[in-house]
């Protein structure tokens, strides 16, 4: 006899999806009036959803109103009418408006889609069908093996046409499935793309300084292992959600049969879901801290890549840092080996408690309950061996989740760690550099660790720096030139003093953008990025031809043909794409360290000069003093302070003095 | 199927339209028909059929004459039994309903067995099963008579008062026959009062033209019976079994006394296809006999086929505790006998409010007020069968209240053209035997 709980459920929830439905849809409409939804023909596509969308409810038609014929023995509406219960006539009733309506809502969303739509009401209710035609599959499994245990009944799953009702699962399970996984795809790469795009934005806005504190190797474990494993996220949730909704439906029918026993089963489950996330907190901790070793590991990865000619020809380096890098290895397995033992004890424990309720249905039910019918146990038992791929899944999702949720937080964490990086904009955003631009360094002092780990100060240093001048600053190791130069350049903020441009005070990012640079420790970036080279293409080959290096890359569409080039090749595609930026201000970081002498004459008394000539302030840190004579201005850095400012008559007749 | 899916769109609309009435065109026959052996005479509301046993027919001259009988009365008779039968029996469940039936017709009193090759003989259909043909054939007629046994049970209740408890002193006994009248109203269209004239008995069958079996009767002995299905979920099985609805006839037929009848039905070699019970009455006292030829029982008790009174213990859980009347519903209460009460709350409910409504009629019962107490609904309206709790439902199709000292019979049958029952159900009283011999 149909059951009148069932029904009052079926009921209720349908009332929450129509009006939920109907809420999105004027949403919808909103959103098409306003213009934030426009059509979109689909081409044959969209011919064939309609189509097979209107052959599914068709189907779905179809068998709503052979239902009593099919599922209760040949009776008819009339019947049921009569019978009762008069609820699931009306459940019925009401689902014969809660689907069309739904029907419209996704069919209007199809046509009428949104960019960066996020429906996630209409992926529930898809999730709910889904499980819940993955539960109609068992239910009809169930009520064909009931009916056709008899000899003269064993055909009556066709000839009832409860086949109907099993194809009618499949496809609902199936295409509701594949459009949750579609929509969930997008959602979940949207996300993380949106996720990596804020951290790039982040870090791209992060001054210098700061961004040279983060530690290494966490970037990357962020962009790319943290984006990666949230990524996976979208089978999660749909297993997930499909899983806990024929749980639901498989509970429901089970307490139709018996509720003593649908209590019974979901105590039991229930019990190892929270031995589950028992052990997930402690886990959870584990998988931290196999984070943290990720981190590392990344680091040595890129040092295993970046140091890799340091290591090989050092046998006892490359011995030490194998074993550092095998330690960190070691570490990162065996956290997550002590992560993943901690779920797997528990998880067969899951799996015998749930065959512990079969066992107890099957031996004690029989006991328990006087009038239980054999159908009923063996219902409960199908139900349960068809539940328990699902439980198992379910289960096994958790440790993964587990590990979501902690590259979940790490992208969260490393987010707001680098949100704190940006500097407040509350200096001017640009300065007027047309014609002469003079940079000026007022009491400047900036302190820091150097390599040895003690505290180091450059400065303070009061110098102006001036359009059509060339200066060079020279010094010892360690002396600051560098740390000078990014000052200068706005990579590092002054701890004391300020750095103007024309007068006017200006935050690291407007003070960067006046200068081209090569530091010594420059990259080259496969593109020539912020350059405009389309209106440049004679100027770069006469530059590849005349650096000599135009038999060996080549530039199309921006992009250079190789970078695989000799360590002097590369510097010189460097000193090119400095040159081609054509900004008020050049610095050189000892470029001419690994050129031969003809390019170091090439640079000192053909480039600079041409620089100066076209009114560029010219800032080279070099150590080649037969080219002193060559500078306007000359800077000499010791410990950190400039020495001995010179002017270019000294330092011509300094030279000459030599000569 | 294109157009089938359409229709069952536009078919689910028009059913969910709540409070529909859907009024039944009845195609009427001739008013009274008469000819050797049978009587059929159009009251309005039912055909009053006597069928004179003493007329000289063989068994089977008497079936057809019956046959002949009935089209005349209705015109359509075939195709209302057909599609009746089509309408409850699927693709699938026809084929072998009518191999259950075949199975049931070896252990079938012969008389009752040539009255129905009678009937078949006078309708269309011959030997050819086709379902949803209009025609009935053979078989078709012995499914239809074997209807309770093989294919669906009546869901019912039964309810009687006596001695003390009764106004008159002696019995007053009320059923409902909770069925399905077809979507047509088909059951309603043929209902009738059946009396059966022997050389020494007579018998009334408060029933349907074409059916022989007995679900509410009684004979001159003022034994009444009614029969309440008791499905207890046990797998059919239709071999060796006999028809519960024919054996209780013969029980009316050839019994004098309640006791004897009741021993009859619960007499352990006759096996059934349905558990079921039946309700009987005397003048005297009235007792439910709970036939569980399967008989699965509590605490390791076995209770088959036995009697319950008012005085009977019940399974836990369960109780009466109304003197000198006994009442039932679709379920077996006696202590030890299976307990299908209780995890059904259409037998709860209705059981309920059968031993409240009861109650509230005091000491003394009156036929008027058991007539309430079997037309008890809680709405406006009968609620549907199952959720309701109404003695009085949706599926209703005859209510009858019978006093077997005075052989005083009052019945209620559903209207042949309307197929929801009205607010309030209108009893008539019908004057039994009295029409060969006078009062």
């Amino acid at each position: 006899m149909p059951d009148s709980g069932l029904s009052f459920i079926i009921l209720g929830v349908l009332a929450i999806v129509t009006l939920v439905t109907l809420y999105y849809f004027m949403l919808l409409i909103k959103e098409v009036i306003k213009g934030q939804r426009r059509f979109e023909w689909k081409g044959a596509k969209g011919v064939g959803t309609i189509i097979l969308s209107l052959a599914l409810m068709s189907l779905f038609a179809y068998c709503m109103y052979r239902a009593p014929y099919i599922l209760f023995d040949g009776m008819s509406w009339a019947f049921i009418q009569q019978l009762g219960p008069q609820i699931m006539i009306t459940a019925v009733a009401s689902l014969a408006i809660a689907i069309p309506v739904f029907y419209l809502y996704f069919l209007a969303g199809y046509f009428f889609p949104k960019p960066d739509d996020k429906p996630f009401f209409m992926i529930i209710v898809l999730s709910v069908v889904s499980g819940m035609g993955n539960s109609l599959i068992i239910f009809i499994i169930n009520a064909t093996l009931n009916r056709s245990i008899d000899a003269e009944t064993r055909r009556s799953g066709i000839e009832s046409g409860l086949y109907i009702y099993f194809i009618l699962g499949i496809i609902l399970f199936t295409v509701s499935a594949m459009v949750v996984r579609k929509k969930l795809i997008t959602i979940t790469s949207n996300v993380v793309y949106d996720k990596r795009m804020e951290i790039i934005n982040k870090l791209l806005k992060a001054p210098f300084y700061k961004f040279e504190s983060l530690e290494e190797g966490k970037t990357s474990a962020a962009l790319n292992n943290d984006t990666e494993t949230v990524s996976g996220v979208v089978n999660m949730i749909v297993n997930g959600l499909t899983g806990i909704i024929t749980m639901v439906t498989c509970f429901i029918y089970l307490g139709t049969l018996n509720l003593y026993g649908m209590l019974f089963s979901i105590l039991v489950i229930s019990l190892a879901v929270f031995l589950f996330i028992q052990v997930s907190r402690s886990a959870e901790k584990i998988f931290e801290k196999n984070r943290d070793y990720q981190t590392i590991f990344f680091r040595h990865i890129s040092d295993l890549v970046k140091g890799f000619k340091e290591l090989y020809i050092n046998r006892r380096k490359r011995v030490e840092f194998r074993q550092d890098m095998q330690k960190s290895c070691e570490i990162y397995r065996d956290t997550r080996v002590e992560g993943e033992f901690k779920f797997i004890g528990v998880s067969i424990l899951g799996e015998i408690m749930y065959i512990f309720v079969i066992g107890i249905v099957v031996f004690t039910f029989p006991f328990i309950f006087d009038n239980i019918q054999g159908n009923t146990l063996r219902n409960y038992v199908t139900v349960y061996l068809y539940m328990g791929g699902i439980v198992n899944q379910e289960i096994f999702l958790i440790p993964s989740l587990v590990r979501v949720l902690v590259s979940w937080r790490r992208i969260k964490d490393f987010i707001r760690e680098i949100s704190e990086m940006e500097e407040e904009a509350v200096l001017p955003q640009a300065v007027n550099t047309q014609g002469e631009l003079q940079i000026e360094l007022k009491g400047v002092k900036f302190e820091y660790k150097n390599e040895s780990g003690e505290n180091f100060t450059v400065g303070p240093i009061d110098y102006t720096f001036r359009s059509g001048e060339i200066v060079f600053i020279s010094g010892g190791n360690g002396s600051g030139k560098s740390t000078l130069a990014k000052l200068i350049t706005g990579l590092y903020r002054p701890d004391e003093g300020e750095i103007t441009v024309n007068g006017e005070k200006v935050d690291s990012e407007v003070l960067g953008s006046n200068f081209s640079t090569v530091f010594s420790d420059f990259h080259l970036f496969d593109k020539l990025y912020g350059v405009e080279y389309e209106q440049k293409h004679d100027e770069i080959q006469k530059y590849l031809e005349v650096l000599r290096i135009s038999d060996k890359v080549s530039i199309n569409e921006g992009v250079f043909s190789t970078l695989k080039l000799s360590t002097g090749q590369r510097k010189r595609l460097a000193l090119l794409v400095s040159y081609l930026e054509d900004r008020p201000v050049c610095l050189f970081d000892e470029w001419a360290a690994d050129q031969d002498p003809e390019f170091r004459r090439f640079f000192y008394k053909v480039l600079l000069p041409e620089l100066k000539a076209r009114g560029k302030a010219v800032i080279a840190i070099t150590h080649d003093d037969s080219y002193f004579a060559d500078t306007d201005r000359h800077i000499k850095m010791e410990t950190g302070r400039i020495v001995q400012p010179r002017k270019e008559a000294d330092i011509k007749d300094t030279v000459l003095a030599g000569a | 199927m294109l157009k089938r899916m359409l229709g069952g769109i536009v078919a689910l609309v028009l059913i969910f339209q709540v409070g529909c009435s859907k009024e039944i065109a009845v195609v009427t026959g001739e008013s009274s028909y008469q000819e050797k052996g049978v009587s059929i005479t159009d009251k309005g509301n039912y055909f009053d059929v006597v069928l004179d046993y003493t007329a000289g027919l063989t068994r089977r001259q008497m079936g057809e004459a019956f046959g002949r009988a009935i089209l005349k009365a209705v015109p359509n008779y075939e195709a209302l039994i057909d599609s009746y039968i089509a309408e409850n029996l699927s693709t699938y469940e026809y084929p072998y309903s009518l191999l259950r039936a075949e199975d049931v017709m070896p252990q079938m009193n012969e008389d009752y067995k040539e009255e129905i090759e009678g009937l078949a003989d006078a309708f269309s259909g011959g030997k050819e099963n086709v379902r949803g043909d209009n025609k009935i054939s053979r078989d078709e007629i012995y499914l239809f008579n074997l209807f309770t046994d093989v294919v669906r049970g009546t869901q019912c209740c039964y309810l009687a008062v006596s001695g003390d408890r009764s106004s008159t002193g002696s019995t007053i006994a009320g059923r409902n026959l909770d069925w399905f009248g077809g979507q047509d109203n088909q059951l309603p269209i043929i209902q009738s009062i059946i009396t059966m004239r022997y050389t020494d008995k007579k018998l009334c069958s408060v029933g349907y033209l074409g059916y022989i079996g007995i679900l509410t009767g009684f004979n001159d002995d003022k034994v009444f019976a009614a029969i309440v299905d008791s499905q207890s979920g046990t797998p059919y099985s239709s071999l060796g079994i006999r028809s519960y609805a024919l054996d209780l006839r013969f029980a009316l037929e050839s019994t004098n006394t309640m006791e004897d009848a009741c021993e009859f039905m619960r007499d352990p070699s006759k096996l059934y296809g349905v558990n079921h019970i039946i309700g009987f009455s005397d003048p005297v006292k009235s007792v439910i006999l709970e036939n569980n030829f399967t008989g699965d029982g509590l605490d390791l008790k076995r209770v088959k086929r036995s009697v319950r009174t008012s005085e009977s213990a019940l399974n836990k859980g369960i109780s009466w505790g109304i003197d000198n009347a006994v009442g039932t519903v679709n379920s077996f209460l006696l202590y030890g006998n299976h307990d299908n009460h209780k995890p059904n709350k259409y037998n709860t409910k209705r059981w309920q409010n059968m031993k409240r409504e009861l109650l509230e009629k005091g000491e003394d019962v009156t036929a008027e007020e058991l007539k309430d107490v079997i037309s008890y609904k809680k709405g406006k309206s009968p609620g549907t069968f199952s959720d309701s709790g109404d003695l009085y439902n949706k599926m209703t199709v005859q209510m009858v209240v019978f006093e077997p000292e005075s052989l005083s019979l009052e019945v209620f049958f559903r209207p042949r053209n309307i197929i929801d029952n009205p607010e309030v159900p209108v009893f008539e009283k019908i004057p039994v035997f009295w029409q060969e011999d006078g009062p």
